[in-house]
């Protein structure tokens, strides 16, 4: 494509609104208040660990979703995001510290061989010969010293290519106009990062979430933790730019490409309900005791969360934005996404829990306040990025592209 | 009316193509429709095309189907003809999902090729105006309808001014073989 029709302010710089901080160090606060006042009065070990390993691994895994999308359109050459790069960027420095905390907390689990969470910690405490047998068969994989390091290495290449495509995306800008050297270095490192995270990502579920029902085993359950991850990863940066624009920065950013990132929340919404499905049809379909247990368990005991699930996160999703119009409408994308991230915050629930503290849930201060301490951290880290560089990256090849994107 | 007659502007570029169609409208000149050889992204919002029904169509089939397989199924299997499968319940929704899912995305698809079909009026054997051969390779067409009271003049400096390669005049007879265009 030639020339550009309009002419383009590329002026785009960010300001941290003062009642924004305060808003984001109050929930911060507000929320590990809330966290230890619930801890306080519950003093139940298991459900303050599950409750800390249910949100960490949720909140690392949404920001790391951003790294994942700078990496996906790198390597599929993708113009017409370029102009809204810079929020899944900010995201993404959010990592480091998500999955700082995300390594101490396991490490502290393991070593401590907290077996009320991951029960594969004490074989020699289970009563039950069959399943000490198979989880002895398990243990060349779930072993704490090979789980330390499986965890260091994940979370530290995630927060190195989040570092570091950021890094990149910032040189960039110093560099002279048309200069091809760190787009050409950021789609290489987005290249190895896929690699690694395609495998990873399953793997740390299969480390973080699966291995808490450690008889279990689901060959679906990395795909479907993933996807659960990239929607509401997603939701989260379309909340971000729908925030922005309402501020007037963003200005370039068209319904256009507002709509496409509302296609993805719509597509792997459904995406996501196809590999619940799968993972549900075929256990139920097969009917194996040792595989039934799972839902079953979740069904019985967790049964407004299993069905509050699906309507959240499948039937929302789907009837709210089925339209053209509904995808490029700021007022329904904020609703839907804000949505996504709750019901799918309800899923890692449902895959912690039941695993854990057993049967008798409950959703006190605890569970609400630390989502909201997370949160607090991740606008606090992602504004105080966005701040920091301007909002178009003004040298990215495929500038013009996303200028004149059209769907 | 039998015939008709068309003032034709040919673009090579789709950019100037794309600014040239507002720019013509503006001068009070009413597009019959363009005709190009690809899909140009953002030229139906530039013509002021309402959006199209075919989605709304799709839907309607896929509803279509997803009802009669679910509906069908919960029938046969709940209450004309119970069959006992590995102990599963008569009524077993998860088993009905892969049906209803291909039934859904079979009606849809068939649903909307045939509204597409008949949107666009094509057939076997159906004839299509060409404008100018060029608009199957690699020009584009503005074409603009006129008669006794159009002022050809203006059109054609609109045209020109807005950046076309050329303007030509086209009379088609019969338009009536057409007019289901």
């Amino acid at each position: 494509m030639g020339h550009h029709h309009k002419e383009v302010d590329l002026n785009d710089n960010y300001t941290f609104s003062p009642g924004l901080k305060k808003l984001s160090l109050g929930l911060m606060v507000g929320g590990l208040l809330a966290f230890i006042a619930g801890a306080a009065i519950s003093g139940n070990g298991t459900r303050i660990l599950a409750d800390l390993l249910h949100n960490t691994i949720f909140f690392t895994l949404i920001c790391l979703i951003s790294v994942f999308f700078l990496a996906f359109n790198y390597m599929a050459n993708a113009g017409w995001s370029v102009l809204v790069k810079r929020v899944p960027e900010a995201i993404s420095q959010a990592l480091p510290y998500m999955a700082g905390m995300l390594a101490l907390l396991m490490i502290y689990i393991v070593l401590g061989k907290r077996n009320d969470i991951f029960v594969w910690l004490n074989i020699d405490a289970i009563k039950n010969e069959e399943v000490r047998e198979l989880l002895e068969a398990k243990s060349g994989y779930l072993n704490v010293p090979f789980f330390i390091a499986r965890i260091l290495v994940y979370t530290g290449v995630w927060s190195f290519c989040a570092i570091t495509l950021r890094k990149y995306s910032l040189i960039e800008d110093q560099q002279n106009e048309g200069s091809l050297k760190y787009w050409k270095k950021s789609t290489w490192l987005s290249g190895f990062f896929l690699v690694f995270f395609a495998v990873t990502i399953s793997t740390s579920s299969w480390d973080w979430l699966m291995s808490i029902d450690a008889k279990w085993y689901s060959t679906m359950f990395g795909w479907y933790t993933f996807v659960s991850a990239l929607v509401s990863g997603i939701s989260l940066i379309m909340l971000v730019i729908q925030y922005l624009r309402t501020q007037g920065n963003l200005k370039n950013v068209t319904d256009e490409h507002v709509h496409d990132i509302g296609k993805f929340m719509f597509a792997f919404s459904i995406f996501w309900t196809y590999l619940w499905y799968s993972q549900y049809m075929l256990i139920s379909y097969s009917n194996n005791p040792e595989e039934t247990v799972y839902f079953r368990q979740r069904m019985d005991h967790y049964e407004v969360l299993f069905f509050a699930n699906l309507i959240i996160n499948f039937i929302s999703p789907l009837l709210i934005l089925m339209t053209r119009g509904a995808k490029r409408n700021a007022k329904t994308v904020i609703f839907i996404g804000t949505l996504i991230i709750v019901g799918h915050w309800v899923d890692f629930y449902q895959m912690v829990m039941p695993g854990t503290i057993g049967n008798n849930w409950n959703i006190g201060l605890m569970e609400i306040g630390l989502p909201l301490f997370y949160i607090g951290l991740i606008i606090n880290r992602t504004f105080t990025h966005l701040e920091k560089a301007p909002l178009v990256p003004k040298n990215h090849p495929y500038l013009p592209e996303s200028i004149q994107h059209f769907t | 009316m039998a015939s008709k007659k068309f003032i034709l502007g040919i673009f090579g570029d789709e950019d100037i193509l794309l600014e040239a169609v507002p720019a013509i409208q503006e001068k009070g000149v009413k597009i019959h429709d363009v005709f190009t050889p690809f899909p140009i992204h953002g030229l139906d919002t530039a013509m002021g095309l309402r959006e199209s029904k075919l989605h709304t169509a799709g839907f309607i089939f896929g509803i279509t189907g997803t009802s009669i397989a679910f509906g069908f199924m919960t029938w046969a299997n709940t209450f004309n003809w119970r069959t006992n499968f590995g102990g599963k319940p008569f009524w077993y929704v998860p088993g009905y999902i892969p049906i209803t899912f291909e039934l859904t995305v079979l009606m849809a698809a068939a649903g909307m090729v045939a509204t597409f079909l008949y949107l666009c009026r094509l057939a076997p054997g159906v004839e299509k105006i060409i404008m100018d051969p060029r608009q199957t390779d690699d020009k584009m067409v503005v074409a603009i309808e006129i008669d006794e009271h159009s002022d050809v003049a203006a059109i054609t400096v609109a045209l020109k001014t807005a950046g076309a390669e050329e303007v030509n005049e086209k009379h088609i007879d019969n338009w009536y073989r057409y007019k289901i265009m």
